[in-house]
């Protein structure tokens, strides 16, 4: 998979795209270039970043969702961070938090350490596993699509939404 | 889970086995890092009496291993202990 700045560059605009019109939401993103992306491009009062901690993202985004029943809290991790917090994504499907939204940026890589294929790269299916917890509102969307004007922020209670392949091959 | 309720104005206390602890040690970066206050009732296993022998490492380690995490660790070891020392744990949470 080709890596190059451009590559990086079109996540960066689909994530800030993906989230521009969040309103009050709260965001929390994961270890990584979650965390990077966002801060770079949309940093907020009401963004919470997690540089460490991996695969503890969801759960904290479960715990702003239920302490803020009224808000919409966002969970952004990568595909890397997101294999270890499957128990996290089963649990966040029995509490059927309807305000909680999470979006995997699926890069298929794990970037932090060097560009090493993940679990996404040889075959392992995301979305399956989402959809197989329970969660609702599933859906794989390229980064063209986002940043042609696809916004999860119109979902009425997504619990899963995801970017594929975050960096274009 | 009750970092971010935390961090969304709420309080919570984590109830947990100590073979759970093992498990927790990398999550509490965050607690240090962002000043996040943790109460946690570790029930023991791993100790006088137990059945499994699998549980007996964990539980041998699971107070050193809080404690070298940065987590204040206090023991109750009789049933009149419990009330008191959990008290004075919460405050001090």
């Amino acid at each position: 998979m080709s890596t190059t700045n451009s590559n990086a560059f079109n996540r960066r605009v689909a994530v800030a795209r993906l989230l521009r019109d969040r309103g009050d939401a709260e965001v929390v993103t994961s270890l990584g270039n979650s965390t990077f992306d966002f801060s770079a491009t949309c940093d907020r009062p009401l963004s919470f970043y997690l540089w460490g901690v991996m695969g503890d993202a969801a759960m904290v985004g479960l715990g702003m969702a239920i302490a803020q029943p009224k808000r919409r809290v966002v969970v952004v991790v990568g595909d890397g961070e997101l294999m270890i917090a499957l128990g996290s994504l089963a649990t966040i499907a029995c509490e059927k938090q309807a305000n909680l939204a999470f979006v995997v940026l699926n890069n298929e890589l794990y970037a932090e350490t060097g560009m090493q294929p993940a679990h996404a790269s040889r075959g392992v299916d995301l979305f399956g596993i989402a959809r197989a917890t329970g969660c609702k509102d599933v859906s794989s969307v390229s980064t063209g699509a986002i940043c042609g004007g696809q916004d999860i922020n119109r979902s009425e209670s997504g619990v899963a939404t995801s970017l594929r392949r975050s960096l274009p091959a | 889970m009750l970092a971010g309720d935390w961090i969304a104005g709420k309080y919570g206390v984590m109830l947990m086995q100590s073979s759970g602890v093992g498990n927790c040690i990398n999550m509490l970066s965050l607690n240090h890092e962002c000043r996040i206050p943790m109460f946690a009732l570790v029930t023991m296993r791993g100790e006088q009496g137990e059945s499994n022998p699998w549980k007996i490492p964990m539980g041998k380690s699971t107070q050193e291993a809080l404690e070298s995490a940065g987590v204040y660790v206090y023991r109750a070891d009789s049933a009149e202990e419990v009330g008191p020392t959990v008290g004075a744990a919460g405050q001090i949470a």
